[in-house]
């Protein structure tokens, strides 16, 4: 119900913050914007409420263009980083505000109010200023404020990065409950990967103003389309290392350090120019002994204590590498000796980060 | 809210607005274009009717007489039977005691606000109601306590004195310098001296080379906004002085006739130029206008 | 506020109260302190405090400077003096006329400041310069502004001349020697002054406003009228306050426009407090009953302050 038409923006003589950029949203969807600090989110979402023209492209919402339109004419709701709540008004005028504006007959705004007080649990706090409340309860305030004009589209900017790692798990599954409740169309803008990997229906990768990719959180992270999208999505982040493609019948072999002794990928077409194989700490497996099993040895340089697991930090060829283990399999100055999962790692052509090969599609023979 | 795209959708309310910014503009222009048109005005058309807008014969008489006193006396004597004014000697001695006055009574104002303003920002010295027995001068209207300094000034042999003046403009603008300068220095973190006294240096001087640098723009930006009232001030200086000490806002009222009354060319020539310093002066300290009137309340 | 601990020690302690931020003390006090704010309190106690000694002891007599008997051999009134001012018509009169002047003036440099204000609230190329002239009569010296105002309020002055153009005849009322006019063109110099002043201050508040919240009410769906009355008014509040204490308190003292246009007259038309208090003093010469007149003002202009400052601190 949301189409962004190839919107493009420009600050100044800079490259464009936003380059025809152009996304469809379903009713319904929950959609990430998610991206690092300047890929245009921010940028996108200001278009898309009204705040800012774009230099060209459309906006369309349930059909209509509406790039001419204030913001209060698009029928959107918008939850604030910062929550924005109004500070010299109580809470309860802060919800009933929108309703208000919009000339909401007092009846329908109790009639809303009470369900909205008893969904998001905010009846304790509707006689308290605004001013009073600490970061979840406003966070909680800010979105019940927005989802009570029953907007279109719901849009939100990093509305959890002011809150403390526990506090995000939580709200995480309370918001979603509610969007699913309500069938609400929901645009999320993050940077925090787990945030919209958990939440979302879909996921939109930007990355300086262009779209790097556009899947179900299952495709993004399985079958990355590029570089950055690979090294952006999953903790911890994937494992780069370099290989040589030798050309041979029928394909090429392919060989790194993480798996030297080359395997053959029929069908591979010899490529010019380095490249590199990418593999989740996932997919490594690590064992003390050598014991019969071949594998690559490597010295654990690091060890990251994440209690049900830990992820060893280990030295390759020169870099580290990061296996995801059982916790006290190893320590610091062990030697483990490591397998690749080759039918999950993706080839990355170094100059382009074009993923050439990726698991899952075809995949690569292990 | 300067990135809202509302300019482009409606043009004509933009025109509507900007059109009446430049109403505004020509409302706070025009009585000081009048007062600068009028000090090039021959006496003819100073109060002619239809009234003169822009004179047809613009003359630097008005200002000949303000700063030469020998233009004055011609003037007079040519004008005799029809006009005959007193003069108190040309312009150049208010100018002089003007600026006398207000730079001494400046510099103390602004020597004695450091200190206490120092003394209270890091120390709360005087507690919360030292800094309000400052403000509080602020708000006795002058002709208040004027009647009881006539009456000290006259025991202490300071009535029409220099020494008088600077004392009583000092007194009065101190409020201004302790609260303005209150605010610069709570804008440095203690901290910076308190690293500095670490270092060995003792308090004072960890005051002096630690934060006076960074607030000397505070300083003389609260420096110049203590002249601008010093030199625009009246009262005071009406009722303090009796001849021997004139400043600039007296010296324009000696230029009435006791026929014809105020002579408007000339007082506004004297108006023109004794203004123009201040002016000049509150422009550069613009950035700083609002916290200083608003003795360090309000900041941008 | 002992929270003294050994000297030489930085100690950082959070201290609520006043306008402006946060509070560290440095060190605990000692007599340096005190020593530093010496030179300002004693020039100020000097020439401020002692006057106002002495003004409660001149309301107490009848000192006519005139008489030759010095001030501290002037004849003990005891309280007739505010009997008589009381009864004063012409006291009253200049009281209710200054307090009028007062509320005039007030209301209509921010009303008029707040619809200049929201002008500025974008940018346009020649915004810098706009500012610089709308703030243009603030920094004018008041008397020279006075005078201007008195040419332009002369019989035939631009004043009636614009007048007579849309009259088509010629008018040529003379506004200051009117009693019932000659109030207009003292109160309209002063909102002439110090609008730019209200204008500055409100346009400073509205700078600062959290643009966010603003937003925030756009998407809601409301009106620019709702918005500005909603949340861009509640959120100035603080500065419009500030801003009328300071102008309130200086608009009370008002003096130089009054001398400047009309000296108090004709009669007793236009005379604020000031001028009651100068003619009393500097004309008539009877400096004890000035000075009672001259407590009284202190006394209700000082409980006003304190008032509106005990308002203003609940705000910020």
């Amino acid at each position: 119900m949301l189409e962004l038409d190839s919107i493009t923006k420009r600050f100044g003589e800079a490259a464009p913050a936003l380059d025809a950029l152009s996304l469809r949203l379903a009713r319904g969807e929950f959609l990430s914007l998610l991206g690092p600090s300047g890929c245009g989110k921010s940028t996108t979402l200001a278009i898309i409420a009204g705040f800012l023209d774009p230099d060209a492209g459309r906006i369309r919402v349930d059909g209509r263009d509406v790039g001419e339109l204030p913001p209060r004419r698009r029928g959107l709701g918008l939850v604030f980083q910062d929550y924005a709540l109004f500070t010299s008004l109580s809470v309860r005028a802060n919800l009933a505000f929108g309703l208000e504006a919009q000339g909401v007959p007092r009846a329908e705004r109790r009639r809303r109010l009470e369900e909205l007080a008893r969904r998001l649990d905010l009846g304790g706090l509707l006689g308290r200023s605004a001013r009073s409340l600490n970061m979840s309860e406003m966070q909680r305030v800010a979105v019940g404020r927005a989802l009570i004009t029953r907007p279109a589209l719901l849009l939100l900017d990093e509305p959890m990065s002011n809150l403390d790692a526990h506090l995000r798990q939580r709200l995480r599954t309370e918001l979603k409950q509610i969007q699913a409740e309500l069938g609400q169309t929901v645009l999320y803008v993050t940077h925090d990967q787990a945030e919209a990997m958990s939440m979302s229906d879909r996921i939109a990768v930007m990355r300086g103003g262009r779209l790097q990719q556009v899947g179900t959180p299952e495709e993004i992270y399985h079958r990355p389309v590029n570089r950055f999208v690979a090294e952006f999505i999953g903790d911890p982040p994937i494992n780069l290392v370099p290989c040589t493609v030798r050309p041979g019948t029928g394909g090429a072999a392919v060989s790194s350090p993480l798996s030297p002794a080359s395997s053959f990928q029929p069908g591979l077409s010899p490529m010019q120019g380095e490249h590199l194989l990418a593999l989740r700490a996932h997919d490594i497996r690590a064992v003390r002994a050598p014991g019969g099993a071949a594998g690559v040895p490597a010295k654990v340089r690091f060890v990251e204590n994440l209690g049900a697991q830990h992820v060893l930090h280990v030295e390759l060829a020169g870099s580290l590498v990061r296996v995801v283990t059982t916790p006290g399999l190893a320590a610091e100055g062990d030697t483990l000796h490591l397998t690749a999962d080759l039918a999950q790692a993706h080839l990355i052509e170094a100059a382009t980060g074009e993923v050439v090969r990726a698991s899952g599609r075809r995949e690569l023979a292990a | 809210m300067p990135d809202l795209a509302a300019a482009r959708r409606r043009p004509a309310l933009t025109l509507l607005k900007r059109t009446a910014v430049l109403v505004a503009m020509a409302i706070s222009f025009f009585p000081i274009f009048w007062l600068f048109s009028t000090s090039f005005k021959p006496v003819d058309e100073w109060a002619s009717w239809p009234p003169v807008w822009v004179s047809r014969h613009p003359t630097l008489q008005n200002y000949r007489i303000v700063f030469f006193p020998e233009a004055a006396r011609t003037f007079a004597e040519a004008q005799k039977g029809s006009l005959d004014y007193k003069v108190s000697g040309s312009a150049w001695r208010a100018f002089g005691d003007s600026a006398l006055i207000a730079t001494a009574s400046t510099a103390l104002s602004v020597l004695f606000g450091t200190l206490a303003a120092w003394s209270i920002a890091r120390y709360r010295t005087g507690g919360a109601s030292l800094p309000l027995q400052f403000l509080s001068v602020r708000m006795f209207p002058p002709i208040a306590v004027v009647v009881p300094i006539v009456a000290m000034f006259s025991v202490l042999r300071l009535s029409d004195t220099y020494l008088g003046m600077i004392l009583a403009y000092t007194a009065f603008t101190l409020p201004f310098s302790v609260w303005m300068i209150r605010s610069f220095i709570e804008d440095v973190p203690a901290e910076l001296e308190g690293a500095a006294m670490v270092h060995g240096l003792g308090r004072f001087r960890a005051f002096l080379h630690a934060t006076m640098p960074l607030i000397w723009g505070g300083l003389l930006a609260t420096a110049l906004f203590i002249f601008i009232l010093n030199w625009s001030e009246f009262l005071f200086a009406l009722v303090l002085t009796s001849g021997k000490v004139i400043t600039v806002t007296l010296q324009v009222a000696n230029y009435v006739s006791a026929s014809s009354g105020k002579l408007y060319g000339v007082q506004a020539a004297m108006g023109a130029i004794s203004t123009l310093p201040v002016v000049l002066m509150g422009y550069l300290i613009q950035r700083h206008l609002v916290r200083g009137l608003t003795f360090g309340a309000v900041k941008r | 506020m002992a929270d003294a601990t050994g000297a030489g020690r930085a100690e950082v302690s959070g201290a609520a109260g006043g306008a402006g931020g946060r509070r560290r003390t440095l060190l605990p006090r000692v007599p340096f302190n005190l020593a530093l704010v010496l030179p300002a309190q004693l020039t100020v106690l000097s020439v401020a405090l002692v006057p106002t000694l002495i003004v409660i002891w001149l309301a107490l007599t009848d000192w006519q400077p005139t008489s030759g008997v010095p001030w501290w051999r002037a004849e003990f009134v005891w309280f007739w003096n505010f009997y008589d001012l009381w009864y004063d018509d012409r006291f009253i009169g200049a009281l209710l006329r200054t307090l009028f002047v007062v509320t005039v003036c007030l209301t209509v440099e921010l009303i008029l400041a707040l619809g200049l204000a929201l002008l500025f609230l974008d940018e346009w190329p020649w915004r810098k310069v706009a500012v610089s002239i709308i703030i243009l009569p603030m920094m004018i010296i008041p008397v020279d502004a006075a005078n201007a105002f008195f040419m332009l309020f002369n019989e035939r002055g631009p004043v009636n001349h614009i007048i007579s153009l849309v009259l088509r005849r010629d008018y040529n009322f003379s506004w200051l020697s009117d009693p019932r006019w000659a109030l207009l063109p003292i109160m309209l110099a002063e909102i002439w002054q110090w609008t730019p002043l209200m204008f500055l201050l409100v346009l400073t508040g509205l700078m600062n406003l959290p643009q966010n919240q603003v937003r925030a009410a756009m998407v809601l769906g409301a009106s620019p009228a709702r918005i500005f009355l909603k949340i861009m008014l509640p959120l100035l509040t603080p500065v419009i306050l500030v801003a009328l204490i300071v102008r309130g308190v200086e608009t009370f003292k008002i003096f130089d426009p009054v001398y400047i246009l009309t000296r108090g007259g004709p009669g007793a038309a236009t005379e604020t407090l000031s001028m009651f208090m100068y003619n009393g003093a500097f004309v008539y010469f009877r400096m004890g009953y000035v000075a009672a007149a001259a407590l009284l003002v202190l006394v209700v202009v000082l409980t006003a302050c304190v008032g509106l400052l005990h308002r203003l601190e609940r705000h910020a």
